[in-house]
């Protein structure tokens, strides 16, 4: 017996440690690897609602200014209609504008309110050359009816009291030419309704006439896709496994948190209003994601074919647990989009704000083994395909354009679609919300 | 050159870039890389391989999440075994509020005899620092093994210097006994 002496018995355990090296279970890199899979979900899962709570966000304040604009829009139409009244009015007491004559300016001068329930303005009419200038007073009364004034309150030749002339910003001159209208000595003046917003809002919410009413686009795009499992793991002790390692080990597939989607199609849009845009047209999209799985089907031949958790359609399929590989997935689906937009910007450069849904068609999910190991697996619609044939897709976008003839624009599209139902058949026992973040090229033509 | 090949031979920066990247193929060229090493500590501090396959498991999902904090002035496998130590801790935190307080003058420390260690292989010296009691493992580990002091022990757990002190006694008698009793086996057996 050799003696372990006290000061190196601390050396002697370290040295009989120093190096040590035990393998450990095979499962338990499988079961790390599910607990990484499982919490970059949890934090995709954090992110997605982020991004939903985005989406809402961007809607309201799409709403938001889109009442505002709109309002602004109906301002204008009343000013209008108001406009008519006076010109009606005008034209009962009988015109009398060939006094004035139409090349004549009017400028308005100087308004004060008198009291609380009518305003008095003075507007200077300037008449051709070598004809002496109008001086009239209006008074606008806070009453629906028309008002008379003696026509003592229009002198002519009193310009000089009045030095500092309306600014155009102020009052709209084309509102203001209509006014005076003057019958047996008497100025017939209608309620005028003085606008709810600054006149010089007014005058910039003037729309200019846009022959750009009805056009095609052709376009691409690409971007992230999460396809938003909500569980692909299934509880699933092979008996058909050749390893005894992985006899208890549990199946399970799971998509990686990001992958990449593509789309290429074409849209039609019609101007129904000044400022919204109705849109439709067709897309192909391909979203493609890896998957880990370590399940795996044979065929009739005994040849392996890859498989995931969603196909879970144990009874009919020969599937057993392996050692995990990589698959990459490629869905491809036909959307058709219906989409209203909002054009915050309508002039040589475009920016529109779009929202609207999408109908996508299912085609095909394709399995691939990276490796080349196992073959290919193509999952199409059906009576036992997990998929749907139809699901719906919440669409939100922007638009950035910009003419680069007279009828053609180039645009860029950033956007993001989220499918609202589950693209799996809750039959399935998963599901699957994908989310497609995009930015897109557009070339459009505009029909003259 | 195979691809299994590249990963085995990939430095260690490449891995930490790869695996803070969240590349699985590097994830488990790392795990390949270390996990027989840190299956030898988790089982020093567990007291059953179910629990250190446990401890082991956790401790490499920590390492992924925090992969990204690594810096390369520190050697990989010091941070790893560090993460690997701190989980196996955790798992045990609450039952070292249990350590008994024992003034390590009280003990009856017995007299020294001599046992040699290369007499045993490592799953016997394994086993039997398993058979210790949780508190006595804890810290018999970190101070035999890692190499702690027992203030810094005393930190670590919340332990009073005192009974890092005497579990760390309790420990070593407890082992001597063993690896006597052990070898009295072998001696009858020769």
């Amino acid at each position: 017996m050799k003696d372990l002496s006290k000061q190196n018995f601390e050396d002697g355990w370290k040295k009989a440690f120093d190096g040590a090296e035990i393998e450990p279970s095979a499962s338990t890199w499988s079961n790390i690897e599910l607990d990484i899979v499982k919490g970059e979900s949890d934090s995709m899962k954090k992110q997605v609602l982020f991004y939903k709570w985005l989406a809402a966000a961007s809607v309201f304040l799409v709403v938001f200014f889109g009442g505002l604009f709109n309002y602004s829009v109906t301002d204008d139409k009343q000013l209008s209609t108001n406009t008519e009244k006076v010109k009606e009015a005008s034209s009962i007491n009988g015109n009398r504008k060939d006094e004035v004559g139409k090349n004549n300016e009017i400028v308005s001068n100087d308004a004060k309110s008198t009291n609380s329930i009518e305003s008095k303005t003075r507007m200077e009419i300037k008449r051709k050359s070598g004809e002496p200038n109008l001086i009239i007073d209006l008074v606008v009364a806070q009453k629906n009816e028309a008002q008379v004034f003696p026509a003592e309150k229009v002198s002519a030749n009193k310009v000089s009291n009045f030095s500092k002339p309306y600014s155009g910003s102020m009052l709209p001159l084309s509102l203001i030419k209509e006014v005076p209208a003057i019958v047996h000595g008497k100025i017939v003046l209608p309620r005028l309704v003085l606008p709810a917003m600054p006149a010089a809002f007014m005058n910039s919410s003037k729309r200019k006439q846009t022959s750009e009413d009805l056009w095609a686009s052709v376009g691409f795009s690409a971007g992230s896709y999460n396809p938003g499992n909500s569980s692909a793991a299934q509880s699933f002790n092979s008996p058909n496994s050749a390893n005894d390692a992985l006899l208890n080990s549990s199946g399970y597939s799971d998509p990686s948190n990001v992958g990449s989607a593509y789309s290429a199609g074409f849209a039609m849009s019609k101007r129904v209003f000044s400022r919204w845009v109705l849109q439709s047209g067709v897309n192909y999209i391909n979203q493609s994601v890896g998957y880990t799985s370590n399940y795996i089907s044979y065929s009739a031949a005994n040849q392996s074919k890859v498989f995931v958790a969603e196909y879970a359609d144990f009874a009919s399929t020969r599937v057993t647990i392996t050692t995990p590989y990589e698959i990459n997935s490629a869905i491809e689906v036909v959307s058709l989009p219906l989409q209203t937009g909002y054009l915050l910007v309508d002039r040589k450069i475009g920016w529109q704000l779009n929202t609207g849904v999408a109908a996508d068609f299912f085609i095909r999910n394709t399995l691939t083994d990276q490796s080349g190991t196992a073959e290919r697996f193509s999952q199409g619609t059906g009576e036992k395909s997990p998929y749907r044939v139809v699901s719906w897709a919440g669409l939100l976008g922007t638009e950035l354009s910009y003419k680069v003839a007279r009828q053609y624009r180039i645009s860029v599209v950033p956007s993001m679609r989220y499918s609202v139902n589950s693209v799996l058949k809750s039959t399935s026992g998963q599901a699957s919300n994908p989310l497609v973040m995009d930015i897109g090229f557009r070339f459009r033509y505009i029909f003259k | 050159m195979s691809n299994h090949q590249e990963v085995v031979m990939l430095s260690e920066q490449e891995l930490v870039r790869g695996c803070a990247k969240g590349d699985r193929a590097l994830q488990k060229a790392l795990y390949n890389r270390y996990c027989r090493k840190m299956m030898a500590t988790c089982l020093r501090y567990a007291h059953s391989t179910q629990e250190a396959e446990d401890i082991l498991q956790e401790g490499f999902i920590k390492i992924f999440n925090n992969i990204h904090s690594f810096r390369s002035e520190a050697k990989l496998e010091t941070w790893i075994t560090r993460i690997i130590i701190n989980t196996a801790l955790n798992s045990h935190r609450q039952k070292l509020y249990m350590l008994p307080m024992v003034d390590v003058n009280d003990l009856q420390v017995p007299e020294e005899e001599g046992v040699n260690l290369s007499d045993f292989n490592l799953s016997e010296l394994i086993l039997m620092v398993q058979s210790l009691p949780d508190g006595c493992r804890i810290v018999f580990n970190l101070f035999a093994i890692e190499g702690y002091g027992h203030k810094e022990i005393a930190e670590m757990l919340t332990i009073s210097e005192g009974t890092s002190k005497s579990q760390y006694s309790r420990a070593k008698n407890l082992l001597r006994a063993k690896l006597m009793q052990e070898e009295g086996r072998y001696e009858r057996f020769k």
